[in-house]
């Protein structure tokens, strides 16, 4: 952008940058508003008006969007085509508040991470799968967030995808590292979603687990592996 | 139970194939809780194995199925349940509005009967299930005394929280309350002070309270009333004593909403200690729910109690396929048919007959009967013995994958090759119509050493219900002796065939490959002359060389030269071949044995 850009596209462009590949909902006063990319996205998938803002300007940016009570209208569609959304809302009351507002994102939605009622199935659970490769052995693990049924198993290749036919997640995430292979396997039927290959480590996986069940040890579940996986849905949730 | 990743969309256990085609889940679901829904799709995923879990699932079943009064009652109370498990999730999150909570509280009231009726029902396996359903009562009561019982969806428009619960919040709605008793004393003083009968106190966002008058009386109006709007066919006007009302109604209305924001959180956190208690609860409901479910279908559609055994043995009488038995129209009856396999007679049935017979339906029912009687239901059979079934594999129809670059056949192998690869001595394999996609010779072949594979194999000795259109493969029975000839029966009568669709032993003769392509409306002179090269055919080569043909098939036992049919065996023989021992020197010799050898290594 221009760096003639407004303390708002500032705060903008921050937020949005902790966020990549996920579609920013930005709450303007009334409105949540998308800009640029995610504008052009969201306003052939919600049918809503594709505007300007600061018209004529040199740093004139796309804009749509809609008033925000409206959004567990909009934000069902956006889930359902696909797109992880960043719900961004102002933190302040900005009655009280000199200059501009706080803005922070409060809620992260993707296909697999899901409390709306609009998005969700109510016969089936809405898994959010997690994978990762190790030399000998895949661990796979499954995440409803929604219901907090989590599920985590270990085995060849054969058996992790017979189980992802079984409980046919509505998203799989997997480490940047191993995102060619399994892309291609999995992105025909299912949204995807790379992180970084840190998330999937062993002592951090352990570390989360043991917090999140509240037990010493893993022993009674099974380890290795797949636990890497999970832990990152749970890092990604609002519920960790 | 492994169900590999073609059964489950073979079968069409969740999933139908085809726009419109019926899976079996939803013959069998008749839950009434989403939570029971989703709990019967991982049961129908992930099959029991173990005869002892299987038959507790099945006594409560069976008791369901003899005491329909008690079905009801717990039906009864489960219709009022929703998602609990859904609900509590938003409680962890802190994600759940006051009317969210009123649904869980009359989840909670529920569920507290259900507890007594499986105590009281006499069945071991109801009784272990009753014990586990905690009905914090804690709680219950808790939110029935603090919440409203027609709370909101919304947090911001106050009307959450009952009376005395908080004494602040008691008080504020008194001054708001009487706050709007006082304007009324203020209109009834007015309206006599002033003789307006007609004189109003309303309310609107902009100006607040005022008084409103219409236009006939203009002129009664005091001195000390302010105007602050004209209407069509009104005034309005405030006083001073009106504004000071409306400010301590105001601040008072504000303040409330906050105390009962703040309230309502506080019994939200409150809430969330329950949360594995109520997960739990929740989780036993859905369990229930699925049992309900199998006895109503069972009694619905006329299902029987299958014996569940550690033998290697399946043996189904008068088995009925659950899903097309309730697709075919009035007055259809659907044929029901016996099958039986072990694993030292009768281990492998081969199962021909013509297209549209019912072939398909005979293997996917028994693989059906099979599931369905390892998760804990009734089968749809007269009765069915079930040897534990640890894994079942199906190859059944013809799928491409063109959009992957696979043919036909493609898959069929590749499909085939896993199941190939996974025996086990309690796997059922159902194979349709291999070798379809490719030429006759190489089909027939394929399938051939398919069944003897499978035939031979010493560890594993798979039950196999093989479907086929070959009739070469009758061959089989005669060399092998576990391997049994079945044909599903038709009746030619005249120019016409009936579909007998009963299963009977022996092999089939004839394909009414031509019958089934007139059936379909094929132009007749393509019949006719298809119906003329078939008997030719049949005369001169068919049915006398090629079964002499077959005759001759040198048995799999019999010493086929290794060096005929390994091809690294072959590269060596030639090599060997090339080789002349007469003028060979020792060190040539230990170069060509390496040479060898690395062939060997590949």
């Amino acid at each position: 952008m221009a760096s003639a850009d407004t303390p708002l596209m500032k705060q903008y462009n921050a937020i949005k940058a902790k966020y990549p590949g996920a579609l920013l909902l930005f709450r303007v006063g009334d409105f949540y508003e998308t800009f640029g990319e995610d504008a052009i996205k969201a306003s052939k998938i919600l049918d809503i008006v594709l505007t300007k803002r600061g018209n004529g300007s040199v740093s004139e940016t796309a804009l749509a969007g809609f008033p925000h009570h409206a959004l567990d209208t909009y934000l069902p569609k956006l889930v359902r085509a696909g797109h992880r959304v960043a719900i961004c809302d102002q933190l302040e009351d900005p009655r009280f508040v000199k200059g501009i507002v706080k803005r922070g994102v409060t809620e992260l939605v993707t296909p697999g991470v899901s409390f709306n009622d609009n998005v969700l199935e109510k016969k089936q659970n809405n898994f959010l799968a997690s994978v990762y490769i190790a030399k000998n052995s895949w661990g796979v693990s499954f995440l409803d967030i929604s219901t907090g049924e989590f599920y985590a198993a270990q085995g060849n290749e054969g058996y992790v995808l017979k189980l992802i036919q079984n409980f046919t997640p509505a998203e799989i995430i997997f480490s940047k590292a191993s995102r060619e292979k399994l892309d291609g396997l999995f992105a025909e039927e299912h949204a995807t979603f790379s992180l970084d290959d840190w998330v999937f480590a062993f002592d951090f996986a352990q570390e989360k687990l043991v917090h999140q069940f509240k037990t010493s040890t893993l022993k009674g579940f099974g380890i290795d592996g797949m636990t890497e996986a999970i832990i990152a849905a749970g890092g990604n949730s609002p519920l960790s | 139970m492994w169900l590999d990743k073609f059964t489950i969309r073979n079968l069409e256990i969740v999933h139908a194939q085809n726009e419109g085609g019926v899976p079996l889940i939803q013959i069998l679901d008749q839950t009434i809780t989403p939570m029971g829904s989703r709990n019967l799709r991982k049961w129908m995923v992930l099959p029991l194995k173990e005869n002892v879990r299987i038959e507790e699932r099945l006594q409560a079943v069976n008791h369901f199925f003899d005491h329909s009064d008690l079905a009801e009652k717990i039906s009864e109370q489960f219709r009022q349940i929703a998602d609990l498990e859904r609900l509590i999730s938003k409680v962890a999150v802190g994600r759940v509005n006051p009317r969210e909570l009123l649904q869980l509280k009359r989840a909670l009231h529920a569920i507290a009967p259900v507890k007594g009726f499986l105590l009281n029902s006499g069945s071991q396996e109801l009784i272990k299930l009753g014990n586990q359903i905690d009905p914090c009562e804690f709680l219950f009561e808790k939110i029935d005394r603090e919440l409203q019982d027609d709370a909101p969806m919304l947090l911001h428009q106050g009307g959450i929280i009952k009376e005395n619960v908080n004494a602040e919040l008691d008080e504020l709605r008194a001054i708001a309350f009487s706050g709007k008793d006082y304007l009324l004393q203020i209109q009834k003083r007015e309206v006599e002070r002033t003789g307006i009968n007609s004189l109003k106190i309303s309310y609107n966002r902009v100006f607040g309270y005022y008084l409103e008058v219409s236009n006939a009386n203009k002129d009664k109006v005091p001195d000390d009333w302010i105007r602050k709007q004209t209407l069509v066919n009104a005034e309005r006007f405030i006083t001073e004593e009106l504004k000071v009302y409306e400010e301590k109604i105001l601040h008072a209305e504000e303040k409330l909403t906050v105390i009962e924001q703040q309230l309502f959180q506080e019994l939200v956190r409150h809430t969330a200690e329950f949360i594995s208690q109520i997960q739990h609860n929740a989780r036993i409901v859905a369990e229930l729910d699925c049992l309900l479910s199998f006895a109503f279908v069972s009694k619905a559609n006329k299902y029987s109690r299958p014996e569940i055994s550690d033998s290697t043995r399946l043996a189904i009488k008068a088995g009925r396929h659950p899903v097309i038995e309730k697709q075919l129209p009035v007055g259809e009856n659907y044929v029901p048919n016996d099958i039986f396999l072990d694993n030292e007679t009768q281990q492998i049935l081969i199962i021909t007959g013509p297209n549209m017979a019912g072939k398909s339906a005979l293997l996917r029912q028994t693989a059906l009967i099979v599931l369905m009687g390892q998760i804990g239901c009734y089968v749809p059979a007269e009765h069915a013995l079930i040897g534990i079934t640890d894994k079942i594999f199906t190859r059944v129809g013809a799928s491409d994958n063109l959009s992957r670059g696979e043919s036909t056949f493609m898959v069929e192998m590749t499909e085939t090759a896993s199941i190939l690869n996974n025996l086990s001595d309690r796997s059922l394999v159902l194979m349709d119509e291999i070798g379809r996609g490719t030429s006759t010779y190489d089909g027939v072949s394929i399938a051939w050493s398919i069944v003897e594979y499978l035939h031979n194999q010493k560890e594993y000795k798979a039950k196999t219900l093989f479907a086929t259109h070959y009739h070469e493969l009758n061959q089989l029975a005669e060399d092998l002796p576990r391997v049994k000839n079945f044909n599903v029966s038709v009746k030619e009568i005249g120019d016409k065939i009936i579909f007998m669709r009963t299963l009977k032993e022996g092999g089939s003769e004839h394909s009414f490959g031509i019958h089934v392509a007139q059936l379909a409306g094929m132009p007749n002179k393509i019949v006719l002359r298809a119906n003329e090269i078939l008997h030719f055919l049949e005369k001169e080569k068919h049915k006398n060389e090629s079964k002499r043909k077959f005759d001759a098939v040198p048995k799999a036992s019999a010493q086929i030269s290794l060096f005929e049919t390994d091809p690294k065996m072959k590269e060596v023989q030639e090599m060997l071949g090339k080789i002349d021992i007469n003028t060979i020197s020792p060190v040539e010799a230990l170069l060509k044995l390496n040479e060898v050898l690395n062939v060997l290594k590949k």
